[in-house]
């Protein structure tokens, strides 16, 4: 058998001291790791922007001035001190349809990459388990619907099914499920040939024991990281799907969709297209920002 | 290695057929009334069902997808519900000025993203690296559109230099516009190339740190020879199917750019078929579109093949 | 002026908790021509020295203290372009794993040459000839092909010889040699050897040669320098710190090493207590003392500087006069024991003609075209076990000894065959097996990183089986998991440990009290020691002959290691590509008649002994593939004393050289018991 030792040449991590107590402990390493988070700039930063818009969001019946589907003010009115960012093309007030805007987002985007990473961590899981036939048939059908352009798969589906929430939602999962089964079956594979989930099925313990508590807690780590870069991930998305007009229906506020309606202002009134984006790409950054930092974290472990 | 081509051709034929069928599902069994829909609110419940009889939508529906799927194979792509002409010339010429906008985009984006990967990964860390990775973080995260629109605003609106809309008159076709192509492939460039950028980033990082490559400075190679001989090819090798299957992503950066910029292509067609639930459009356009995702697809397993000596003698 | 000169050497790599210092004030000289090897355990410090010389410490490491002399010069001071002249030129290295350190996308015709192409200006054509030479050299098959061939298509021998003749293209004067034979088999490992020596004679090449292994050491260097915990304790002539070593540290590596003329009936392994410590955390004093069996106050107190204890003989401790040449009072050395008897009740299993066969991965395609090929991992094996006694089975990696053991634990089905265990039938997966078999049949196993769930405490990791498979009471379990630890001799203040908290031999000892936990008849040790540092092994070693004893758990040993297999076991079985070439009592099988093929093995492990041995037998070649076995005798490709066509045709027979001692060959018994021993009896 090949004996391979350790190289001492890069010791990363010192070892923690035997001493700690047992209780407690998953606060401190939270705190450990929040610690480190903020020894990268860029992360804090995408963490603030984060923050920011989900207290924008927590407060917007406290801090938006106008109603978002009130009539505010004249059509199309560059900003002054009643509508710091304008009105828009209906005089509704700008800004209060970007603070009402983020609830949309910030509710739907979360809520999407759950679902999905409920209905695809149980494919992955499945598979990967499994192995044989069952592993065929689904790595094969996430294979199908990765093959499709995703853009043209939300077209194809909201058109079918309508634009609402849920159905952005059910989009979501759609497409991006097969994604997650796919990382986590790969994950699964190579928990599944560790020697503890030998020694379980010694004892034995039934199946799913094994996969939900010996196998998905090891996951926990790789799945967190790539759920944040998915929540940057489909907030892009259901902002493109705004613009598209297959968001949300009017008048409810919704970033991408007041850019969809901003577009043919452009040139006349550009601040009625300008800050949505300025919102949406914000965001979006701050998102990518934090799961990056994240990312880069888990790494060093 | 035939028997790796059989084995991809025979995958690819069986996504097609899923795909179709998946479409087909979608697009017509949904409960949307096709015929209502063509007719308007006000038509009456009779010729409403006329309709539906005389396209055959009463038919059961294995029956109408094997129908459509054979007329389809003969070129028979139906008749748009929205424009009420026949779908393949309207889809040829869509096809061909956003094949132009795309092969331009892609030619753009292609180089210029693995030289800013790979010059990155050379020195993970370095304050070069830091900045493009900082960069193609950020200009990834902007949303196409919103990329667009800033484009305007400082190109058009601030500056003035470029049309502000790529609208072409129904005669002339994209390459004779070359002014109208320059926004929507920045625009594709800036979400795209951070993209790349960043995937082949991670892979020459990795290659870097291997141990074939600290064999290689072992062994007092130049620099240059270390990078261009030992480093570079492995480092291309795992971003290639991430480039190809990047045509993917990138039709979806299409339909944004031809809505925002009104150019007429192919994603503003599909776009059109979606809001107006045209399904015959939808459905010969999503043909379209898998057929030239899973020949990227293709083409990249055989680039991949013919690169890693490790699967070619395998 | 001598060829390689380190002085007061300190490396230092900074991470996330600070600096970290491996390697402190390290002194040595190679000298031209001369065989320097560096040896420690893993986290002394010694591949770090080898990368300070190469001046390859990645980002985060530097030489913060001392010189790098090469001729006189200080390597430090050279900038970028001067150390690539050097580099591969006349400093040259040859790495662990070798497959990793050749690149997969060019040919090893390419890779040699550009060697030449840089640092000699040779043309192409003079290139090639002269890489052709060199793998000739190196005793490579058919240099030629070899050229034009891509790493993954040689075997891990051949790899390392395409290194070794790639560091010698440039005639360098110094040769660094990071555990080169570390990851090889011991067949392999001992002709790659042999061509380092043979190298060594002819060459007026220095090496400096880094292990963890004083066996490898001992065969082919003229001085050695042992490191622990990043200095060097003791450096001496090769004789003389093998024979005469001084420092308690290399005297109780030297002791914990078990050894192949030592049988079980000798002693205990003399096992070093505790762990090397961690560089953030060393002793104020002595970096040895919290192990050291001849500790005192002031080797708390002081740090011992190196000195010369004879001529050339350096050592740094404290009390190294008065320690004279005593063992180490470490652990009690019990009495002789006589080898279990043979229980009368018969044996607990039985493995009759045992086959397990698997598919070689294919695609969905291939598979519905019904295009199989079945690797043959175990191709008829029988053997039996009784209660209370030790059988183990030997064998190179491949030869199916690891799927033997997951048959039996029923982790993999058998493809055909019997085995019964009591009178049951278990010839199926564990999950089918009757549940009374599970409590009795239990696992431990070799990497001690991944036995224990990563996410999972010690007392949850124990708890669990104690409720499942011994029915403890909820409200026990705690105190019951507490009696587990103390057996394994861990304190109950590991229970609340998460794996990562542990070191390896911790972990293996706590896989050792889980497999306790049901009260197991049957415990299946698949290379339990094999990832461990030697001076943890013994007292893993030690602790599980005491369980066994203690317990009467009859033990089935899988190990690629002859001299843990003498010191352990009642029985031996050796395997090659699937089948059992040779069982029976361990001092039966390891003196003649031996079967060719343990000859070979016996002969290929290096001893820590610098004085040379009887017989000398190599296999050459590699382990055909077991997709396709050898007709007749599957030895019969690399058997040193093949007879003729009829091993190629005829499938040995199984002669019974005593009632308890099988060999399955074609040459007469009275001519296998003709051979010289390779072994001097224990």
């Amino acid at each position: 058998m090949a004996r391979v030792l350790d190289q001492d040449r890069v010791v990363l991590e010192p070892p923690v001291p035997p001493v700690a107590a047992a209780r407690g402990q998953t606060a401190r390493r939270l705190g450990r790791s929040l610690a480190r988070l903020f020894e990268s700039p860029v992360a804090t930063l995408g963490l603030a922007i984060i923050l920011f818009w989900v207290a924008v969001a927590v407060l917007a019946p406290l801090i938006a001035p106008y109603s978002p589907t009130a009539l505010a003010g004249r059509v199309a009115q560059p900003p002054s001190a009643q509508h710091w960012l304008g009105t828009d093309e209906l005089g509704r007030d700008i800004l209060s349809r970007i603070i009402w805007g983020s609830q949309t987002i910030l509710l739907l985007a979360p809520t999407a990459v759950a679902v999905s990473l409920l209905v695809g961590g149980l494919m992955g899981l499945v598979a990967g388990y499994r192995g044989g036939m069952i592993d065929e048939l689904i790595m094969r059908t996430a294979d199908i619907i990765l093959a499709f352009p995703v853009l043209l798969l939300y077209m194809i589906i909201i058109a079918a099914v309508g634009p609402s929430p849920l159905n952005i939602v059910f989009a979501v999962t759609f497409a991006s499920s097969p994604a997650i089964a796919r990382i986590v079956r790969s994950l699964v594979l190579d928990l599944r040939s560790r020697e503890f989930v030998a020694a379980a099925r010694l004892r034995g313990e039934s199946a799913w024991y094994i996969m939900l508590v010996e196998i998905l807690p090891n996951a926990k780590g790789p799945l967190i990281v790539d759920a944040c870069i998915r929540v940057g991930y489909v907030a892009f998305t259901i902002g493109t799907l705004g613009f598209l007009g297959l968001g949300l229906r009017p008048p409810t506020p919704d970033w991408g969709g007041m850019v969809n309606a901003a577009r043919n202002w452009i040139i006349i009134a550009p601040w009625m297209a300008a800050f949505p984006c300025i919102a949406i790409s914000s965001l979006v950054v701050g998102l990518n920002l934090f799961a990056d930092g994240l990312r880069e974290i888990s790494l060093k472990d | 290695m035939a028997r790796f081509l059989a084995r991809r051709l025979v995958f690819m034929l069986v996504t097609m057929v899923a795909v179709s069928a998946i479409v087909f599902v979608i697009s017509e069994v949904v409960p949307i009334d096709v015929a209502r829909n063509i007719l308007g609110p006000y038509a009456s419940q009779d010729s409403v069902d006329h309709l539906r009889q005389q396209m055959g939508l009463d038919r059961p529906v294995p029956v109408r997808y094997w129908l459509w799927l054979t007329h389809f194979l003969q070129g028979d792509m139906g008749t748009s519900t929205n424009q009420l002409t026949p779908v393949a010339p309207l889809l040829g010429r869509r096809l061909l000025n956003s094949g132009t906008l795309a092969a331009v985009a892609f030619a753009l984006i292609m180089p210029l993203a693995l030289i800013l990967g790979v010059v990155a990964g050379m020195r993970e860390g370095g304050r070069l690296d830091r900045l493009i990775s900082l960069g193609s973080l950020i200009s990834t995260s902007v949303p196409t559109f919103a990329s667009g629109v800033f484009l305007i605003l400082i190109f058009t609106f601030w500056l003035g230099w470029l049309p502000g809309s790529s609208v072409l008159d129904s005669e002339s076709w994209a390459y004779q516009a070359p002014a109208k192509l320059v926004m929507p492939v920045l625009a594709l460039m800036l979400v795209d190339v951070g993209y790349v950028a960043r995937m082949t980033r991670a892979s020459m990082a990795e290659v870097m740190a291997s141990a074939y490559v600290r064999t290689a400075v072992l062994k007092g190679l130049p620099y240059r020879r270390v990078i261009v001989r030992h480093a570079l090819r492995n480092a291309l090798l795992a971003p290639i199917t991430v480039i190809m299957l990047h045509i993917n992503w990138l039709m979806g950066g299409i339909v944004v750019v031809e809505s925002l910029f009104g150019f007429h292509g192919f994603g503003w067609m599909m776009l059109d078929a979606a809001l107006n639930k045209d399904v015959p459009v939808i459905e010969a356009g999503a043909m379209v579109a898998i057929t030239v995702a899973v020949g990227t697809q293709l083409i990249a397993d055989l680039l991949y093949t013919a690169l890693n000596p490790r699967i070619r003698f395998a | 002026m001598p060829l390689l000169e380190l002085q007061h050497l300190s490396v230092t790599y900074a991470t996330r908790a600070g600096d970290v210092r491996a390697v402190r004030d390290l002194s040595l000289t190679v000298e031209r021509g001369q065989a320097y090897g560096l040896v420690g355990e893993s986290g002394s410090g010694k591949t770090s020295v080898a990368m300070a010389v190469m001046r390859y410490l990645g980002r985060n490491g530097r030489v913060d203290h001392g010189r790098i002399l090469f001729r006189g010069e200080d390597l430090l001071a050279k900038s970028e372009e001067a150390l690539r002249a050097l580099r591969g030129s006349r400093i040259a290295m040859v790495y662990q794993d070798p497959l990793s350190a050749l690149n997969p996308c060019l040919t090893v015709g390419e890779q040699l040459a550009e060697v030449l192409l840089v640092h000699r200006a040779m043309g192409r054509q003079d290139a090639w000839t002269a890489c052709l030479a060199m793998l000739e050299r190196v005793h490579m098959a058919d240099p030629p092909a070899t050229m034009g061939r891509y790493p993954h298509q040689l075997s891990g021998g051949q790899q390392q010889r395409v290194l070794i003749a790639m560091a010698l293209l440039a005639h360098p004067d110094l040769l660094v040699m990071d555990e080169p034979t570390t990851g090889l088999d011991v067949t392999i490992e001992a002709t790659v050897l042999d061509l380092v020596a043979e190298l060594r004679r002819e060459l007026e090449t220095a090496i400096l040669y880094i292990s963890h292994n004083l066996g490898v050491v001992a065969g082919i260097c003229d001085r050695v320098g042992v490191m622990y915990a990043g200095e060097l304790v003791e450096e001496a002539d090769v004789g003389a710190l093998f024979l005469n070593p001084r420092h308690p540290y290399t005297r109780s590596l030297l002791h914990c090493v078990p050894r192949l003329d030592a049988s079980r009936a000798g002693r205990r392994l003399a096992a070093i207590p505790g762990q090397v410590p961690q560089p953030t955390a060393l002793p104020p004093g002595c970096v040895f003392e919290p192990r050291c069996g001849f500790a005192r106050d002031q080797c708390v107190a002081s740090r011992p500087a190196l000195e010369p204890a004879a001529r050339g003989h350096l050592v740094r401790c404290l009390r190294w006069r008065e320690i004279g040449t005593a063992t180490a009072p470490a652990e009690p050395v019990t009495a002789a024991t006589a080898p279990t008897p043979r229980a009368e009740a018969g044996p607990l299993l039985r493995v009759g003609d045992l086959k397990s066969y698997y598919e070689q991965a294919a695609g969905t395609l291939a598979r519905l075209l019904g295009r199989r090929r079945a690797v043959r991992a175990v191709d008829g094996v029988a053997l039996e076990v009784a209660a209370g006694e030790t059988l183990s089975v030997v064998g190179e990696s491949g030869c199916g000894k690891s799927t033997l053991a997951r048959c039996i634990a029923g982790l993999v089905r058998p493809t055909g065959g019997r085995l019964i265990f009591r009178d049951l039938d278990i010839a199926k997966l564990v999950e089918a097996r009757d549940p009374s078999v599970l409590r009795d049949i239990q696992m431990v196993f070799q990497n001690p990183d991944s036995t224990l769930n990563p996410a999972h405490r010690v007392a949850r990791a124990l708890g669990r089986p104690l409720r499942r498979l011994a029915g403890v009471p909820r409200r026990r379990v705690r105190a019951e998991v507490r009696r587990l630890l103390r057996e394994v001799q861990l304190d109950d203040s590991f229970a609340d440990r998460l794996p990562r908290q542990l070191s390896g031999g911790q972990k293996q000892r706590v896989a050792i009290a889980r497999a306790l936990a049901g009260s197991s008849r049957l415990l299946i040790c698949d290379e339990p020691v094999s990832a461990l540092d030697v001076s943890v092994q013994a007292a893993i070693l030690n602790l599980l002959a005491d369980i066994q004893r203690a317990r009467g758990t009859a033990m089935l040993f899988i190990s690629h290691d002859l001299s843990v297999v003498r010191h352990l076991s009642d029985y031996v079985a050796v395997m090659y590509l699937g089948q059992v070439c040779e069982i029976g009592r361990t001092d039966e099988v390891f003196a003649p008649p031996c079967h060719p093929y343990t000859e070979a093995l016996l002969s290929a492990v290096p001893e820590p002994d610098p004085r040379p041995r009887p017989g000398r037998i190599r296999l050459h070649g590699s382990v055909p593939s077991a997709l396709d076995p050898p007709a007749g005798c599957p030895f019969h490709t690399r058997c040193p004393r093949k007879l003729g066509i009829i091993c190629e045709t005829t499938p040995p027979p199984v002669q019974a050289a005593s009632p308890t001692h099988r060999i399955a060959c074609h040459i007469p018994l009275a001519d296998l018991r003709a051979a010289p021993a390779i072994v001097t009896p224990g």
